[in-house]
């Protein structure tokens, strides 16, 4: 179709964005001749209504970015030296296969691991059927122990699934947002959020910075970083104190109530109030305003995972949508479906029996985190990433000879970097995919050219945010010979000679659609889009996917596995009035890894769009405390904990306490994050490495 | 004509997707953007409200920038949007002085950070100041400004004040909105609602 | 970003002004002071170093500018913007000087009084103008001082009267006697001027930067104050009570010292302004 202008054919086809992988915003991209020129947000999308971030928009310049891998590379000279040779698909997937086999047969399955980054959609899922197939127990990922497992498993204990991750905003009178912001990093919800408030739901943000969402709230309850869980016990005591709970509902749907309510007797407000530095009558007006507001939603993400207490947080958030009777019912939290296409959450599409059993036992992590590296029936079990690194550098318990890593970046995005990087100097072969020299990619012994969302047919279904509508995404250009991550595997496990693997990406989406009785070009040609509509009440009728088959408050498979079977509030390992001593030197309590809409954790600062709108990383400071250190906005400061320091620029707000600062991650060189973390201690039983709430001090670096 | 432009600032989150929509879509280069969102805070903690407010040209009835501009580059057209004549501007930057929304940028053809590519023709404007038009390039097509289409809340309304069936219209009589310094004289065309 | 300082202008509009103020402030009081009764060869001097001097201003104006080939298209705002106003003004004052340069080179003696009238006139509105051009960036608290362009004109018209001292001093053009006296005075007055500037400045940024130098980290207001104006003046009270003396060495020392305030005064004025705070929910509370 031309427009009106000389011999330009102008198309607009409508796709879902990818790059973040989790909201799959339905877009609209413009092409001429050809040429991708514009996005943006498709407000017909039955799921996302026009929602899009800058990163999307932004996406032309990621498509065309003069430093896209564009063939696979081969190192030559020193590992880390920047000196590449140009090599053939064919040669570069013979070497890494070569090399996993010969690690394989010399050392066994479980010397190579897999780590991928973060949620992409589902070739994810596809990953692990790929390291299943392979043999080793070893698959791991940038978030893994900090990201989704740990609230993943903490509701499918609480109630058989990840209820938390579909508030019903449509029909909900309340939201509760607890340790996230969705304006700046999933802007469907955001959308039907505002479109919540707009109708006059109320909202509750918990967050130690007054970030986007913050600011529109009817109440900020500025928690100290890694106290949370005492602020839910805390609510939870009056709640339950002051009968707000909903009656009928625990005593239908939950079990363990009574043993809750004993042990929130101790939560009082007043104490958690001192615990939380947050004001005592908010923690009582929030407490009322979410159980009187019937019906009521809580909004979660990363936060909850990335303390040294993610279970008992998620177990605690969760318990508060079950006592006030808004898990599974509209305008509460509800239950994912699907449109009917083979879901890809499943053991059978992921295949972890294809790992022979006594290697299972031997994933590393396992006994120290059974949590995430053992098999139990509410997981899918991972290696540990500070296990890995350990078992690198010291080869204890094993040696591990290989690190397959597909659009991770392990050199920036996980915990006490300078270990990282040692143990990724070491490791004896590298293998990276990627669209770009990443940080870890310029260590690689062979590079893969990855390709971007605009370059990739797929499917809409990452669990986290689709309503429903299955829809789908469409290839519009290609850039070299990058092609996208599942392709890259198919090659892998083609010359790997790996069984039940797809022979092309066609068949791969194909088979996901086949209870469909449609193709992915079909359903392309037809709208892209299968409808689902919305359910409510299935598991209150038909019961709950727990041993009980009731809400659990009180888990029995957490008390069976040596655990509380009850949320109980801890103090974090280094704080204030764990380590008053250390508190003195590292006055500071430090929460790192808030997000900004224009970035993707380490990705994306060299599209110039949104380097422009963001181009150095900030410090949150108080205003005040700033003032008192002699530090002016915009100015160069240094952080720095026990375990390293960096340097960032000082950005002044009155909406942080003054003894708490925020940190952002994802970026390189002495401004990430990572360097200032321990891995040393993480979490028990799950291996959380805690990134909110440790301590740190703060200068001014002006001459 | 005259077009003009109402926020609502209840909606409006801070996201950013109209400032990189409006890079995107001006090709703008580095260190320029026509359109921004700023942040405005009052009160002490934790008692802070914090507002989120897009800032772009006004297109000023009375527009200072359009006084000073020694060489008339600066012009008013008659859809009521202040425009400059890449062609007459010397860049001497008294206009970037005179506007009191710091919504001039002079086009030094400005290096990006390192690592980050030169991407567009941003720079073939150097040496001349550049700001928001209001994408006029696309009003005759009956398409808003990108950065009203961009928002993912719905904050942003665009229309002609003249047309008393507009939405802008009705907006700007029923709401009473305000405008950023107003007592200035300027008569910005962009009003913003939902300030409490 | 709620308030900022000006950055758009830098050290070569500082220059601008300083050098055309002190050049027309040559230009003006030569002619004033040394009487119209004639040009000699060493009023081509003097009024070429004015010339010169409001030539380089320009010039290095137009080097600032990102389009400066585009220069002549200045002048066509007249109406409403006091920088094609200034273009005018300094253009019509350099033909004055050629038009004076030309004249004494051709050994005419006398100048016509229209000519000098419409020369000091020029010169007047040239040393002040930039007074009025920052007057009209209505945004600028700092510059919104009705009393900028007569401080502007006073700091010209002084630089002026240094630079004639210091001509004075190596050509002997015979003007100490009316010099001395004014020259302290003028000090005096451009120090009143500037007090009275301040004072009147309440509340803006750059009054805050102008007060607390560390804060700024700038040395400003010892060179506009303590050398710009205390030393000059002391120089120019000895001078006038106590005659020559070793008044040699007081006469340069107090020139150059003034004109380095007077420069690090434009500076200053330039660096210390700010745009003012955009605001809505304070506006909404009042």
């Amino acid at each position: 179709m031309s427009t009106g202008h000389l011999n330009v054919q102008s198309e607009t086809v409508k796709t879902c964005c990818c790059i973040c992988g989790h909201n799959q915003c339905g877009v609209e991209v413009r092409l001429e001749n050809g040429i991708v020129k514009e996005i943006r947000g498709d407000k017909d999308d039955p799921v996302t209504q026009g929602a899009i971030c800058p990163k999307s928009i932004a996406s032309v310049q990621l498509l065309y970015h003069p430093d896209r891998l564009k063939v696979p590379l081969v190192r030559v000279g020193e590992r880390g030296e920047g000196k590449w040779r140009e090599a053939s698909w064919d040669e570069a997937i013979t070497i890494v296969s070569d090399k996993l086999n010969r690690i394989k047969s010399e050392s066994g399955a479980e010397a190579v691991v897999m780590a991928r980054g973060t949620n992409r959609g589902s070739w994810i899922r596809v990953f692990n059927r790929f390291a299943n197939l392979f043999g080793t127990p070893n698959w791991t990922e940038s978030g893994g122990a900090q990201c989704f497992t740990p609230r993943a498993i903490a509701q499918s204990l609480s109630f058989g699934g990840n209820a938390l991750e579909w508030p019903d905003f449509a029909k909900t009178k309340c939201v509760l947002v607890w340790g996230t912001n969705p304006p700046a990093t999933w802007p469907p919800k955001a959308r039907k959020l505002m479109a919540a408030r707009k109708r006059g739901a109320k909202l509750i943000v918990v967050d130690p910075v007054q970030s986007n969402i913050a600011a529109k709230a009817d109440l900020w309850l500025p928690v100290r970083p890694g106290s949370d869980v005492a602020l839910a016990m805390g609510m939870m005591h009056v709640i339950i104190g002051e009968g707000l709970y909903n009656k009928d509902y625990v005593e239908r749907y939950c079990i363990g109530f009574e043993d809750l309510a004993k042990r929130v007797l101790d939560y009082t407000p007043k104490k958690v109030a001192e615990i939380t530095w947050v004001e005592e009558k908010l923690i009582v007006e929030a407490a009322r305003l979410y159980a009187n507001s019937t019906p009521a939603c809580t909004e979660v993400a990363a936060t909850l995972d990335e303390v040294i207490d993610p279970i008992q947080l998620s177990r605690a958030v969760a318990i508060l949508g079950c006592i006030t009777g808004n898990v599974d019912v509209e305008g509460g939290n509800i239950f994912p479906h699907s449109a009917g296409q083979v879901s890809i959450d499943t053991n059978a599409f992921i295949m972890p029996d294809s790992v022979p059993a006594e290697l299972r036992t031997k994933r590393l992590g396992g006994d120290a985190y059974p949590l995430l590296s053992k098999n139990l029936p509410v997981n899918y079990p991972m290696a540990h990433w500070p296990t890995i690194l350990d078992a690198i550098l010291t080869g204890k318990p094993y040696p591990v000879r290989a690190i397959l890593e597909i659009g991770g970046n392990p050199w920036l995005s996980i915990a006490n970097s300078k270990r990282a990087h040692e143990a990724l100097r070491k490791v004896e072969f590298l293998a990276v995919a990627d669209l770009f020299l990443s940080k870890t990619a310029q260590m690689a012994d062979v590079v893969l050219p990855a390709s971007s969302w605009l370059e990739q047919n797929g499917l809409a279904d990452s669990s986290q945010a689709t309503y429903g509508p299955l829809r789908s995404r469409q290839k519009l250009a290609s850039v070299g010979e990058s092609v996208s991550d599942i392709e890259i595997m198919i090659r892998l496990a083609r010359k790997l000679n790996l069984p039940e693997f797809w022979n092309s990406e066609e068949e791969y989406l194909d088979s996901l659609l086949k209870p469909l009785n449609v193709t992915f070009a079909e359903l392309r040609a037809a709208g892209g889009t299968v409808d689902s509509p919305m359910s409510y009440g299935k598991h209150l009728r038909e019961g709950f996917n727990t041993p009980s088959g009731k809400i659990e408050l009180y888990s029995g498979r957490l008390k069976e596995w040596g655990y509380d079977p009850l949320p109980f509030y801890r103090e974090p390992h280094e704080s204030p009035y764990s380590t008053p001593e250390l508190a003195k030197e590292y006055p500071f309590v430090m929460t790192t890894g808030r997000r900004v809409s224009t970035y993707f954790h380490t990705g994306l600062r060299n599209i110039p769009a949104l380097r422009d709108v963001k181009p150095v990383p900030l410090l949150d400071i108080n205003l005040s405390t700033a003032e008192s250190l002699g530090i002016r906005d915009g100015e160069p400061v240094v952080v720095e904990t026990p375990y390293g320091q960096i340097s960032l620029t000082a950005s002044l707000t009155e909406g942080i306490h003054p003894r708490v600062v925020g940190v952002p991650h994802g970026w390189a060189d002495n401004s990430n994050d990572n360097l200032l973390m321990n891995n040393q201690v993480c979490s028990v039983g799950i291996g959380t490495t805690p990134l909110r709430g440790t301590l740190c001090r703060v200068r001014s670096v002006k001459p | 004509m005259k077009y003009a432009m109402v926020i609502d600032l209840n909606q409006c989150v801070g996201c950013d997707a109209c400032t990189v929509a409006c890079k995107l879509g001006n090709d703008t280069g580095t260190d320029i953007r026509w359109g921004r969102v700023i942040t405005e805070e009052l009160g002490a903690f934790p008692d802070v409200k914090k507002l989120y407010v897009p800032i772009l040209c006004m297109q000023c009835e009375n527009a200072e920038c359009l006084k000073v501009c020694p060489t008339k580059a600066t012009y008013r057209d008659e859809r009521g949007l202040v425009l400059i004549d890449y062609d007459k501007c010397i860049g001497c930057k008294y206009c970037m002085e005179a506007c009191p929304y710091m919504a001039r940028h002079f086009n030094e053809a400005k290096q990006p950070p390192q690592g980050v590519p030169v991407i567009g023709n941003g720079n073939l404007r150097k040496g001349i100041v550049e700001k928001c038009t209001f994408c006029e390039d696309r009003l005759s097509d009956g398409k808003p400004p990108r950065c009203v289409e961009a928002c993912p809340y719905d904050a942003r309304v665009f229309g002609d004040l003249e047309d008393p069936e507009a939405d802008v219209t009705k907006l700007v009589q029923k709401e009473k909105p305000l405008v950023m310094k107003p007592d200035g004289g300027y008569n910005p065309s962009v009003y913003y609602t939902g300030v409490k | 970003m709620q308030q900022r300082p000006q950055t758009e202008w830098g050290v070569r509009v500082t220059l601008d002004f300083f050098l055309g103020g002190a050049g027309a402030g040559l230009l003006g009081t030569y002619l004033i002071v040394g009487g119209l009764d004639g040009l000699n060869k060493l009023s081509l001097k003097i009024i070429g170093a004015g010339g010169f001097l409001i030539l380089a201003g320009l010039l290095l104006l137009a080097s600032e500018l990102g389009h400066p080939s585009r220069s002549t298209r200045s002048f066509a705002n007249f109406k409403t913007s006091w920088m094609a106003r200034g273009a005018i003004l300094n253009v019509v004052l350099l033909g004055l000087v050629a038009v004076l340069m030309m004249a004494a080179s051709l050994g005419i003696r006398t100048i016509t009084p229209e000519i000098a009238f419409c020369t000091v006139i020029c010169s007047a509105l040239v040393a002040s103008y930039p007074g009025f051009l920052l007057f009209s960036a209505k945004d600028i608290r700092r510059w919104r001082s009705p009393l900028l362009p007569a401080l502007m004109f006073c700091y010209s018209v002084m630089s002026g009267l240094c630079l004639l001292s210091l001509a004075d001093n190596v050509y002997g053009l015979g003007m100490s006697m009316i010099l001395q006296p004014i020259l302290p005075i003028g000090v005096a007055l451009v120090a009143c001027l500037l007090w009275a500037f301040e004072k009147g400045d309440r509340g803006s940024k750059g009054a805050e930067y102008w007060q607390s130098p560390k804060a700024a980290g700038r040395p400003i207001p010892v060179l506009v104050v303590g050398l710009g104006l205390v030393l000059p003046f002391l120089c120019y009270l000895y001078l006038m009570l106590f005659g020559m003396g070793f008044g040699t060495a007081l006469i340069p020392l107090g020139a150059i010292s003034f004109l380095i305030g007077s420069f690090f005064f434009r500076h200053s004025l330039l660096r210390s302004a700010s745009h003012e705070p955009m605001t809505l929910l304070r506006q909404a509370r009042t």
